[in-house]
């Protein structure tokens, strides 16, 4: 390994265990590189990528996307769709962990987040399920995993960035579509998994409706599901791009959270916008220093290195898309989503293309692969969070967690050699 | 022995003429300086896009860049002209211009602005392309939406040639042909393949309205930092790898064509006279102005 | 004395960033109805709300440290004994502190100062686009700020404890 790469990954790692914030943490190992290599400015050339990287129109959608999030999370929506779920899930064995999954599906399809997904939709069903007795980390473990189908069923933060990282060699709708059918599989892959596992612990039913209440709770989420009919129509019948869309979502969801639910006040619509402006900092902190690593790693031939190193392995499709998993597997543990996408893009990328495959189903790979990696120690967003919002600890879930990630690992191999599963709704649309 | 290495970044991906020419660029600036002058290239917006390269040639972090003239007019204005239609008669026209002294008056104009142009490459000629109905008069583009590059010229161009003229990115655009977001689009015949636009949009029609040549820029910074041999050495290796894209450029546009065609696009040659006559409009807005003056001139030029 | 003006920077910085999220919103609404609605594109919506998108990015990064948002790792620094803890975030602090100034602020300062001399413009509101990146240097002294006080309650702390270290333990 030639040395300015060993001072990034090694700078890297021990900023990471010493706690400085990721982004920083990435922002500084790049710095430091940029010294190993030499005849460059450093600090201006950080300083550049920091400011071009997030200087895209097509970023934009990401603070819309997140305060529309913020708005329905305080906006009694999640409660709205947890009954809805019910309605249909509710009353099977393990009831209330499918319908934890399949609200994590409908939150998260309409926020975009997994954050977003696991303290709205966990931060109500874990108490919930702790009094029905569930186990508690077991709880933390559905709410967990479930909310990253939120990140495969559009509208999605992360495709977003990925549609970016391909330098728009992939738009944003394609990738958005692409997400739906991996998404319910991995949705229906962890039903699975919670399933076996109520039966086993004898866990009791969710609420079982009369016909009479079920049609009542089915029609007051209404509203609520019609936002992604608003968001997803509107970009795939061209009235509006995906930009402009997340805008919209945000007009509805204001509309719906004060003037239909009437659960947001005006007086507290200030403090959302705050809460979904530092949500977006720490998005946009990310992306800009990613930016500068990505430069600092192209700069230095790093994609055409591990290129030739892997073509070298092998020219089969199915053994590089295998190492390439593997490989983003080892990158999730310890990397957040948003920089794996921007950072390792333009790697693998030109490689898996050569080889055949559509840059839609790598994207919709990445993503469900990184998906895993923010469940994991010992930098897993969605991980921190479920343990915080069910007061447990990440030594106490990951025994419990560990067959969700058999499920979702299952699930990444399914999409990695189905291309169709991918590709089926985006060609249907004809939308590449 | 020193060795002097440039680093050379565009947007374009590896098979792209303009990319061969600078493979060749590089092989000349070696030999030529017995293996003293190092040119890398790093394609496919791997150090960001045209706007980024450009800031960076200010900086000194960039050697070289290929832009097109569309986002170096927030560098430099004067590059503007380029954009009004049927400024050149023909591409014999345009290439006496570029290869004049007007052609190397808009080179220096960049000095100023932390760069130097090297030389003009071919990038051909702009047309238009429709996914319902040929574009054979100006009335026919009476309502509808074209997609223009996001630059105040380009959108007073469409308009003034009847359209309606919309922004959106490149990469949407494929996208946005597919969903009536846009009926339209304009771009010369390797964009119009390479995106694989034609798929969509069946009709080109040749009208040919703009010539907007790409150019070949040098960070001042670097430049000044050469020794005036290697300086030498890389203007001839430049000027010798305008002849041999232009050549590349010729043939891919060809191939281009030859495919699409065989792939079902419609192709059409409509008179040009009710264009230049609507595109007068532009002509009357900078009357007067530096661009204005400028248009005259290469007008005026045998 | 320090804290009063820290409570006005706080709230200076929270008001500006939760009034261009609200200004971000209303401009990209516009320029949805200025397309389907009134059939006149805007051209400087689109440019409007991605510089105010970077402003709020940057400004942003700023109060988000203020509440300690950025994501890391507190796993490893949790197993350590309190003072050694106390240490290793001080030195994180001081990691941030010296990117927030020299990158930011003196890396972004020189950006800001050759956008301006070469007075690049952009291209539909024809603003140079110095005044969208000099977000880079003032995010960057807010965030010195912030980190700097961080590192000097941590020593704070750590002193405490460095004086009273039975008294420490009672506490808690
Ligand atoms: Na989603
Ligand atoms: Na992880």
């Amino acid at each position: 390994m030639d040395w300015p790469l060993f001072i990034l990954i090694v700078s890297f790692l021990l900023l990471l265990v010493i706690n400085v914030p990721i982004a920083f943490a990435i922002g500084i190992s790049s710095l430091l590189t940029i010294f190993a290599i030499g005849g460059l400015p450093e600090f201006l050339t950080v300083a550049f990528k920091i400011a071009t990287g997030i200087d895209s129109f097509a970023l934009l959608a990401i603070p819309f996307f997140i305060l529309a999030g913020q708005l329905m999370g305080h906006g009694g929506i999640a409660r709205r769709l947890i009954d809805f779920a019910n309605v249909f899930v509710g009353r099977f064995p393990g009831g209330l962990a499918y319908v934890n999954i399949m609200t994590c599906m409908l939150f998260g399809a309409i926020s975009g987040s997994a954050v977003a997904a696991v303290s709205s939709v966990g931060g109500f069903m874990v108490p919930l399920m702790n009094k029905e007795g569930y186990h508690r980390d077991f709880n933390a473990s559905v709410s967990i995993t479930a909310a990253t189908t939120g990140l495969l069923i559009p509208p999605s933060n992360v495709m977003i960035v990925y549609s970016l990282a391909t330098g728009g060699a992939v738009s944003v709708a394609a990738i958005f579509m692409a997400g739906i059918l991996p998404g319910v599989l991995t949705g229906l892959g962890l039903m699975v998994v919670a399933g076996v596992i109520s039966i086993r612990n004898k866990y009791g039913k969710g609420v079982s409706f009369g016909f009479k209440e079920s049609l009542i709770k089915f029609f007051v989420a209404v509203p609520a599901l019609l936002l992604i009919v608003i968001v997803l129509g509107g970009i795939l019948s061209g009235i509006f791009t995906a930009t402009e869309a997340s805008a919209i979502a945000v007009v509805y969801a204001l509309f719906l959270s004060v003037i239909v639910y009437r659960e947001v006040k005006w007086r507290e619509l200030p403090n959302i916008f705050l809460q979904a402006g530092r949500t977006t900092a720490v998005v946009f902190m990310l992306i800009g220093t990613s930016m500068a690593m990505s430069y600092v790693l192209a700069h230095e031939n790093i994609p055409q290195t591990i290129s030739a190193a892997l073509l070298g392995l092998s020219n089969n499709p199915v053994v590089i898309l295998l190492i390439i998993n593997l490989m983003l597997l080892f990158v999730g543990t310890f990397m957040d989503m948003t920089p794996a996408v921007l950072i390792f893009t333009p790697i693998f990328l030109p490689i898996v293309t050569q080889l055949g495959v559509h840059p839609i189903h790598f994207g919709i790979i990445m993503i469900m692969n990184l998906c895993i990696g923010i469940c994991t120690p010992p930098v897993g967003s969605c991980l921190f969070v479920g343990c915080g919002i069910a007061k447990t600890t990440i030594t106490d879930v990951i025994r419990h967690i560990l067959p969700f990630f058999l499920a979702m690992i299952i699930v990444l191999f399914i999409i990695t050699y189905i291309p169709w599963l991918s590709m089926a709704v985006p060609a249907a649309l004809n939308l590449f | 022995r020193d060795i002097r290495t440039l680093k050379i970044a565009h947007g374009l991906n590896i098979d792209h003429p303009v990319h061969k020419a600078m493979v060749y660029l590089a092989q000349q600036a070696a030999e030529k300086s017995d293996h003293t002058l190092k040119i890398d290239i790093y394609p496919s917006e791997q150090l960001g896009t045209e706007k980024e390269c450009i800031e960076q040639l200010q900086m000194g972090i960039l050697s070289m860049t290929k832009v097109s003239s569309s986002p170096l007019e927030s560098f430099v204005p004067k590059i503007k002209v380029f954009a009004l239609p049927f400024l050149f008669r023909d591409a014999e026209h345009k290439w006496t211009v570029l290869n004049g002294p007007i052609g190397k008056e808009l080179l220096v104009a960049c000095t100023p602005k932390g760069f130097r142009g090297l030389c003009y490459y071919d990038a051909g000629a702009r047309s238009f392309y429709t996914v319902d109905k040929p574009i054979l008069h100006p009335d026919d583009l009476q309502g509808l939406k074209i997609r223009t590059q996001q630059s105040p010229m380009a959108i007073d161009m469409v308009n003034a040639l009847g359209g309606s003229a919309t922004p959106i990115p490149w990469g949407e655009l494929y996208t946005a042909l597919q969903q009536g977001v846009v009926d339209g689009a304009e771009n010369n015949e390797p964009s119009l393949y390479t995106s694989r636009h034609y798929e969509v949009a069946k009709h080109y029609s040749l009208n040919e309205h703009t010539m907007v040549p790409d150019v070949l820029l040098i960070s001042t910074l670097q430049w000044e930092s050469l020794s005036k041999q290697h300086q030498d050495i890389l203007e001839q290796a430049a000027d010798e790898s305008v002849a041999y894209q232009r050549i590349l450029w010729a043939e891919f546009v060809q191939e281009a064509m030859a495919d699409m065609t065989s792939k079902g696009l419609q192709v059409y040659n409509p008179d040009k006279t009710p264009f230049m006559q609507r595109a007068q409009a532009m002509y009357e807005k900078y009357k007067g102005t530096e661009i204005g003056e400028l248009a005259q001139r290469i007008q005026e030029v045998q | 004395m320090w804290t009063p003006i820290k409570k006005a920077l706080d709230r200076f910085l929270e008001t500006l960033v939760a009034a261009s999220m609200a200004i971000l919103t209303i401009d990209v609404s516009w320029q949805v109805i200025t397309r389907f609605i009134l059939k006149n594109p805007s051209s400087w919506t689109e440019e409007l709300a991605t510089n105010l998108m970077i402003w709020v990015g940057l400004l942003g990064a700023a109060v988000a440290l203020n509440y300690k948002d950025h994501l890391g790792i507190d796993y490893f620094v949790g197993k350590l004994s309190e003072k050694k803890r106390l240490w290793t975030e001080m030195f994180a602090y001081l990691c941030i502190t010296l990117f927030s100034f020299l990158v930011m602020f003196l890396g972004g300062l020189k950006l800001v100062a050759i956008t301006f001399r070469f007075g690049q413009l952009s291209p539909a509101m024809k603003l140079p686009m110095g005044y969208v990146y000099l977000a880079v240097p003032v995010a960057g002294v807010f965030l010195a700020i912030y980190s700097t006080e961080f590192f000097v309650e941590t020593f704070i702390k750590l002193r405490r404890i460095g004086d009273h270290s039975g008294a420490a333990v009672e506490t808690k």
